[in-house]
């Protein structure tokens, strides 16, 4: 399988464009989310770019959520990235907060080959991938304590489970949605989000993780059972020999996009529109998808995916598989947003 | 030694019986460097956070301009609010007075032993200060987390049938806590206690008091204003600290530090930030001053 | 006192010590293991950690260092004369001085960062000066509560110091510049030198200004490993660790060959 790939990744790169000039020393920065994508970006995107166009790609890590906070801040002054990845959440946003420069399409040419749902309407940053919010597991454990599987949301307030369950914390996407889901269980959405806290807080946790760093580490010690999570990330511990299962739960798993941006007052708007591009072309996409099962926005794709579907089956492949998920209105969430931060503040973690 | 006769003639009278140009008002000028410096870093700074505390939030990592009360307002009338000021007081009562507790055993034995081992006995005290306290707290990871040292021991004894919860929250903390401050502890108590001569103890010996009662009765009520200093600055610097209780406390606890951090890094309301800063640099202010004021009464 | 007392006090001491050894000698373990870094006991004894510490690491660790060494020359050569000042000087106001000049010690260090780091807004709003994210303004924002420690450091020194040494000189013919080169200074170094190692271990160890006031352009060592435990948990944060305990270790070893740790007595900050 490893080698068809591959040779079908040669034969796409014969199409791609012929490399730019290169510059001299450029160093883009460019804020991520850290751990495993960061390292599949940088060696799919990252080292393939710099080695094309000599420009520099400086990584750093963080949530969106963070990485939004400090844009805000610097507002004015000298922004402090220049390409930012972006929860679809965070995105909207950070569009208004005014943080986000409009893309040119002319240095863009990939944009033509995404598919519709991956555009931003608007003219900024393009979805890069498409993945799924589900449940983790690790089934050895459970099967030890003799707890069944969970397979909806709803079995993650199991009392068997009480103390192992780590719950995403509000600034990474997984907790956003896991509120939602919350909020559902309650008999609210996403205009109730003081459901889903009421919920959550009636949850026993683990601990509250702040990003899948710190889940993974936490699952490969055996410390937490199960926990929401995001597709590729667990489906990352599964390929690699981890106890575990990721499934998408009855109720109804989430769909999500990450964007890429171009930060609003960055000094290297072109070699940024030009990481951009790069990072969606079929190798990266493809290599990011082998890499860490996300699914890859790029419709030439499409017909790679079908021909390997132990491979797609792991993530949204394609808008139809996109739209089996729940897709939150972020609009509506992000209006109720910093009340459901303050009541999280007060009623979630403010426990021993 | 030379006297004021002996003095050569060319040297002018001073009050003082110092050298000539040990003292003087030219020495005064020295002071402005340091004088510019701390007014440019530090005091202007504090007068706009003391300003920025005093402005309306009017949107996030903004303030407005007029003055409010508003943040105090918010602060101090709030339950929560109040509630996260308790816990940061109540966190470093219980952190230091487990430090007085653990420390002044190992103060008395070092303040009164003569044996050749004092001088490794201190590096040992001294070393973990000297040490990043990024560092000191990475090393909890391995002892305190689910599948450390702690909880291996325990469950391999079986002393308890599921993982104690020891990081990520308040425990966690205040047994870091606990780790930095106890060598501070140690080295404010040996001092004190070197001021009580052993003679005195010695004396109490020698009259039938054992060590329980001589710490109580004789040690105890001689060193009171030394130990209540100590406390007192030990303590402030538990309710100051920030890095500890970040790195232990996993997003959960919040104390005083971490609040402001929160509002000044992610929710991005400047003013409250400042206002809980100057609350908290109120508290910090008031302690040092009391543990001064027993200092001095030494 | 009674053997069974002393060996209790003993005992006690010994557990004290070995609880304040204890989370170095786990970031040590822990650099060796081939097993999740949060488990015990270790297994597999492995090096691979060590060799794969990112040259990140190595970047920060020199941002620290720079930061530390401009901090610490700055507030010693400027703390140095004020402690002269307020030993010697002759004004009105010499209290008050003292006060104003030691008050950073009684502020929160992260109150000192975020009164930094919202002065810097304030610089933009007025000059649009962008100084924030730079080593200067770093340095500086350290500078802040090294020079108090500084100037604590040579005042206690000036404590002890006779001044008759001073007249001897002169009486001898030295001139008063002389005098304060070749008597005064070399007499307080150990006290300027206790202060300096202070402010430089306050200024490397230090998180909440080098997080307020920095960013992606001045990553400090110990934000650098901060940021890698949450967002890209590996092992070599714990050979990172143990790399520093050592150098920390061989460092303390010898000022304690030159001046005696005893002589570095004193109250910090956490």
């Amino acid at each position: 399988m490893k080698k068809l790939l591959f040779a079908a990744s040669i034969a796409i790169m014969g199409v791609l464009p012929a490399p730019m000039a290169s510059s001299q020393e450029i160093t883009l920065r460019v804020a991520n989310y850290g751990g495993a994508f960061t390292a599949s970006q940088r060696k799919y995107a990252a080292d393939l770019f710099t080695q094309r166009t000599g420009v520099r790609i400086q990584f750093i890590d963080g949530n969106p959520a963070d990485h939004l906070a400090k844009m805000i801040a610097a507002r004015g002054r000298e922004a402090p990235y220049d390409v930012v990845y972006l929860d679809d959440d965070v995105q909207a946003r950070a569009i208004q907060a005014g943080v986000l420069q409009r893309l040119d399409p002319s240095l863009v040419p990939n944009l033509a080959h995404l598919y519709d749902e991956a555009k931003n309407p608007e003219g900024y940053g393009p979805g890069m991938l498409f993945y799924s919010v589900g449940l983790a597991f690790n089934v050895e454990r459970l099967r030890e304590a003799g707890i069944p599987e969970p397979k909806s949301w709803a079995d993650l307030w199991d009392p068997r489970l009480a103390g192992r369950v780590a719950v995403p914390d509000l600034s990474t996407i997984m907790g956003r949605n896991f509120l939602v889901a919350a909020a559902r269980l309650n008999g609210g959405d996403e205009r109730s989000l003081e459901r889903g806290i009421e919920k959550i807080a009636s949850l026993r946790a683990h601990s509250y993780y702040t990003s899948s760093a710190t889940l993974t580490t936490q699952f490969q010690s055996g410390d937490v059972w199960a926990a929401p999570w995001i597709n590729g990330r667990a489906w990352g511990m599964i390929d690699r020999g981890a106890p575990m299962r990721f499934v998408i739960p009855t109720e109804g798993g989430f769909g999500n996009m990450t964007t890429i941006d171009v930060a609003a007052g960055t000094r290297h708007a072109r070699e940024a529109h030009a990481f951009i591009n790069f990072v969606l072309d079929p190798l990266p996409q493809l290599g990011q998808a082998y890499e860490i099962p996300y699914g890859p926005t790029n419709r030439t794709l499409a017909p790679v995916l079908a021909a390997y579907p132990e491979l797609s089956k792991k993530f949204p492949a394609s808008p139809e598989d996109l739209k089996q998920l729940i897709l939150v209105d972020w609009k509506i969430y992000n209006s109720n947003h910093e009340q459901a931060v303050q009541l999280w503040n007060r009623n979630v973690i403010r426990r021993r | 030694m030379a006297t004021r006769e002996s003095r050569p003639r060319r040297w002018r009278h001073s009050r003082s019986s110092e050298p000539d140009g040990a003292s003087g008002a030219g020495w005064t000028w020295l002071i402005l460097p340091a004088l510019f410096v701390l007014t440019v870093i530090f005091f202007l700074p504090m007068a706009y956070l003391a300003s920025f505390s005093l402005r309306p939030h009017i949107g996030a990592g903004t303030v407005g301009s007029g003055v409010t009360l508003a943040n105090y307002v918010r602060f101090l009338s709030d339950p929560f609010y109040l509630g996260v000021l308790a816990d940061t007081l109540l966190i470093g009562f219980v952190v230091v007075s487990i430090c007085l507790l653990l420390g002044y055993p190992v103060a008395y034995f070092l303040a009164r032993s003569r044996s050749r081992w004092r001088g490794v006995l201190i590096f040992l005290v001294v070393a973990p200060l000297l040490i990043s306290t990024v560092i000191r707290n990475l090393g909890w990871l391995p002892i305190l987390s689910d599948s450390g040292l702690i909880n291996w021991v325990l469950l391999e004894l079986g002393l308890t049938r599921s993982p104690m919860r020891l990081m990520n929250n308040t425990t966690g903390v205040i047994i870091a806590l606990v780790h930095t401050f106890l060598p501070f502890m140690i080295l404010a108590l040996v001092t004190v206690i070197q001021k009580i001569g052993s003679d005195i103890e010695e004396a109490a010996r020698n009259l039938g008091a054992g060590p329980l009662y001589t710490f109580f009765h004789v040690i105890l009520p001689l060193s009171r204003p030394g130990l209540l200093a100590g406390y007192l600055v030990v303590f402030t610097s538990v309710i100051s600290a920030f890095t500890t209780p970040a790195m232990m406390g996993g997003k959960r606890v919040l104390i005083m530090s971490t609040l402001i951090e929160q509002q000044i890094r992610s929710v991005l309301n400047y003013a409250f930030g400042a206002a809980a800063a100057m609350i908290l640099l109120g508290v910090a202010i008031i302690l040092t001053l009391s543990s001064l004021r027993q200092e001095a009464k030494q | 006192m009674t053997t069974r007392s002393n060996f209790v006090l003993s005992g006690i001491v010994g557990i004290v010590l070995a609880f304040l050894m204890l989370p170095l000698v786990a970031v040590m373990v822990s650099s060796f293991s081939g097993g999740p870094p949060m488990a015990f006991p270790p297994q597999r004894f492995t090096l691979r950690w060590y060799e794969a510490i990112s040259a990140d690491y190595y970047g920060a660790l020199r941002t620290s260092l720079i930061v530390a060494v401009g901090a610490t020359a700055l507030s010693v050569v400027i703390g140095t004369l004020a402690a002269l000042a307020l030993r010697r000087g002759r004004m009105r106001g010499q209290r008050l001085l003292s006060i104003l000049c030691m008050s950073p010690l009684m502020v929160p260090t992260l109150v000192i960062g975020v009164a930094g780091f919202q002065f810097t807004l304030v610089l933009w709003d007025i000059f649009h000066l962008s100084i924030a994210d730079t080593i200067i303004v770093l340095t500086l924002g350290h500078a802040a509560f090294c020079v108090p420690f500084v100037i604590r450091s040579a005042l206690v020194a000036q404590a002890h110091y006779d001044l008759t040494l001073e007249e001897a000189a002169q009486n001898l013919g030295a001139t008063p510049v002389e005098t304060f080169f070749r008597v005064t200074l070399p007499l307080l170094m150990p006290g300027i030198i206790t202060g300096g190692i202070f402010a430089f271990l306050a200024s490397f160890d230090d998180v909440p200004v080098a997080l307020l006031l920095g960013g992606s352009n001045t990553v400090t060592l110990p934000v650098k490993i901060l940021t890698s435990i949450e967002f890209s948990f590996e092992a070599s944060i714990m050979a990172v660790a143990t790399l520093v305990v050592i150098v920390s270790l061989v460092l303390m070893l010898i000022v304690d060959r030159l001046i005696g740790l005893e002589s570095l007595i004193g109250v910090g900050r956490g």
